[in-house]
């Protein structure tokens, strides 16, 4: 019997082996089981015509029906309102998905506090049936504060200290007397050490170390971790849900606590919420980003993932859970066939000293980050610049605002004008993709009556990059084999963060930092308005 | 520097970030890039042609409303083949007792077929009129012979030997280690090699 399973088991790679998916070391073993098996080699010649025979099975290429039927069932329910946007569900999905855990970790902390409240009454009422001095004391303790083992609090001076004799000469309650002796000490000692820092977070963590023992014994270690966590926690995080204290306690401390960027980003992509500005002209583009919340890591891993890129380099190694309070990205279009213009822009990016991470990306992509970034431009900022003009719709799409926008930057190019927010170059425009242009041409009708959108918006003029007026003829047709290198410089944080957070080696400041070179080499409207 | 090797066509997981941003269009660039591995996996597995369209449809439709949970861990093509594979399955099993395969549909596709790489195809790509015969023959049979597995057999079979799936991608698929693929994907074969050696089953 035991044969025969070795032998099906030895049988069972052949298929493996067949659809090369056995590594070397296997595959070796097969073979050899072939060489001196006759039966394995005529069962893989079985098995091998079967799979052929499946796979000689004629294929069918889906009808022109098919397609337009799933489009138009979806363009049906846009239409209808069934539907509402897919971004939208999955936002609310991500905010959902916070619920049920934090249900169950509601539900968990009711049941021990429960248990352990019943242990404290059950473990108070031995007492007291074992000691009537020490019960009546212990009761005096629990009055005065809560039924968390008022002895272990009280110190020295209480009187349930004083009846532990009494609990060791008991018999039967002897080792429960004893652990409570030694969770006594051991509080006393806590108490002891955490009366040296008078903080208020001291405080706390006395208090969470003080329930210690319990948790120990009751709630287990996790508990503990998170109650002393949240007595560590800066002030104003207190009294957050208990699933953000066991964060708080398994995180490094440098961590920004609050909002984590991947539950932010449920929808997978850049916090739409976060970005100031996306403004570019022909070579040099700067995407400004309000990130105080997230770390450097954190960015890079997310434009990572973000935008595929092609090559990246992390260029300095910072600590990785460095809070940052803004990250600006620059990059610059090379050509490939000009290395020189490349080795140039390159270096000059190389130069600026804060900058983490180099990455070359396609235009295409760059394009699409761009335009990424402006739609939440559009939609942030600019519903607001556009509302001077005329109120937006509920329903107004980002296409909708992009083509506003587009059609506003011709009007300005035309004019040689200004007052854009985003003015993008026709470079990025063409490759922007097809939602701007199908947005630009929706919108030539109302470029006429657009043109007082310029006018009386509030914004700060500035002068127009020589860029914007591009010819067509250089724009990136699909398959453009340039390329653009991406490089996201990040400045620390101003904002005073809680000392477990910050890092003692820090680059310099957004003032001094070539940031602010860039700054006023290309002047734009986030010196004045910019920030929200 | 070395310049990147810049292939404009969008890649999956950029086109699902357009989909996200409410872009239907994107979403008809995913459509057209896999409606064929999706309609054939479901043709396979359920038996019929215009049950796979239908099937195809609904899987695609919801891809588009769930793309919101699709977190990007797996392939957008793997994602849709777990929905198109679950829908087709759990189509059979309510259709089980009314379906009625007909076992002269594979000689109706034949006009489309095949679509499979030249590569893989055999050497003589224009086979003798009776070798033609015997093929739809043995894809008769073959059809017949998938029909009677359980749905676990149908479904890796198909995965490997009609999509040429790996077993890292089949395991993501079922929601199965790569063991368990392996094991069922033999068993499955050889279950398969007794129903076509039946006699008479071709017919």
């Amino acid at each position: 019997m035991k044969n025969m399973d070795e032998k099906a088991q030895r049988y069972e790679q052949l298929t493996a082996y067949l659809d090369g998916e056995l590594p070397e070391e296997q595959r070796r073993e097969v073979e050899r089981l072939l060489e001196q098996d006759a039966d394995a080699g005529k069962l893989l010649e079985e098995l091998r015509e079967t799979s052929r025979l499946v796979a000689a099975m004629p294929r069918c290429k889906a009808s022109p029906e098919l397609m337009a039927s799933i489009m138009g069932r979806l363009e049906r329910r846009e239409l209808l309102a069934e539907l509402e946007p897919p971004r939208l569900r999955g936002r609310k999905t991500s905010s959902l998905q916070w619920v049920r855990p934090l249900g169950v970790a509601a539900g968990m902390a009711i049941i021990c506090t429960a248990s352990w409240l019943i242990y404290t009454q059950t473990e108070t009422m031995v007492a007291r049936k074992a000691s009537p001095s020490g019960g009546i004391a212990q009761r005096n303790g629990a009055d005065k504060i809560a039924p968390t083992g008022a002895s272990e609090r009280e110190g020295p001076d209480n009187k349930t200290v004083a009846a532990r004799p009494s609990h060791r000469t008991e018999g039967p309650d002897l080792a429960f007397g004893a652990s409570k002796q030694r969770r006594s000490e051991e509080a006393e000692e806590r108490n002891t050490a955490a009366a040296a820092a008078p903080t208020d977070a001291g405080k706390l963590s006395r208090r969470a170390q003080q329930a210690a023992p319990k948790s120990e014994t009751l709630m287990g270690e996790s508990l503990k971790r998170d109650t002393l966590a949240t007595a560590e926690r800066p002030a104003g995080t207190l009294g957050k849900p208990h699933l953000e204290a066991a964060d708080a306690a398994k995180e490094p401390p440098a961590a920004v606590p609050g909002r984590r960027l991947d539950d932010a980003l449920a929808a997978n992509k850049l916090d739409v919420g976060s970005i100031l500005e996306a403004d570019c002209d022909e070579f040099s583009n700067r995407i400004v980003l309000q990130t105080d919340q997230y770390t450097a890591q954190e960015i890079t891993a997310r434009v990572k993932q973000f935008m595929s890129l092609r090559e990246i380099q992390d260029l300095r190694t910072s600590p990785s859970n460095e809070p940052v309070a803004e990250t600006q990205a620059f990059y610059a279009v090379g050509i490939e066939g000009d290395p020189a213009n490349t080795a140039s822009r390159r270096e000059e990016i190389l130069r600026w000293e804060p900058i983490r991470v180099v990455a070359n990306l396609s235009v295409g992509d760059a394009a699409k980050l761009v335009e990424s970034l402006q739609q939440v431009t559009r939609r942030r900022q600019n519903a607001q610049w556009m509302a001077n003009s005329r109120p937006l719709s509920g329903r107004e799409s980002v296409d909708e605002l992009a083509g506003l926008m587009l059609t506003f930057a011709m009007k300005n190019d035309a004019a040689g004008g200004s007052g854009t927010p985003t003015a993008a170059p026709n470079q990025i425009r063409s490759a922007a993709g097809g939602a701007a242009r199908s947005g630009e041409e929706r919108f030539k009708g109302e470029r006429q009556s657009n043109e007082t959108l310029g006018a009386g918006n509030g914004r700060r003029t500035r002068p127009e990059p020589a860029a914007s007026t591009t010819p067509p003829a250089t724009q990136p047709a699909p398959g453009d084999d340039r390329f653009v290198t991406l490089a996201i410089l990040l400045t620390p944080t101003p904002a005073p963060l809680p000392p477990s957070a910050r890092s003692p080696a820090r680059e310099g400041t957004p003032a001094s930092s070539p940031a602010a070179t860039q700054h006023t080499e290309t002047p734009s409207e986030d010196e004045d308005d910019g920030q929200p | 520097m070395k310049a990147a090797v810049l292939t404009i066509p969008l890649e999956d997981a950029e086109l699902v970030e357009q989909c996200r941003n409410g872009n239907l269009t994107a979403f008809g660039r995913l459509v057209t890039k896999h409606q064929d591995c999706v309609l054939n996996t479901c043709w396979r597995v359920c038996g019929d042609r215009q049950e796979a369209e239908d099937l195809t449809q609904e899987a695609f439709i919801r891809a588009y409303e769930s793309i919101g949970q699709f977190a990007g861990r797996s392939r957008f093509s793997t994602w849709v083949y777990r929905i198109a594979l679950n829908l087709a399955i759990s189509a059979r099993r309510k259709d089980r007792h009314r379906r009625t395969h007909s076992l002269d549909e594979a000689r109706c596709r034949q006009e489309d077929e095949p679509q499979r790489p030249a590569a893989e195809r055999p050497a003589s790509s224009e086979p003798a009129p009776q070798d033609r015969l015997l093929s739809r023959e043995e894809g008769r049979g073959v059809l017949a012979a998938l029909e009677r597995l359980d749905d676990e057999s149908r479904a890796v079979i198909v995965l490997r030997d009609v999509e040429d799936l790996s077993y890292d991608e089949i395991a993501e698929i079922l929601d199965v280690p790569n063991g368990t693929v392996k094991s069922r994907l033999h068993r499955a074969r050889l279950a398969l090699r007794d129903q076509l050696a039946k006699p008479g089953d071709t017919a």
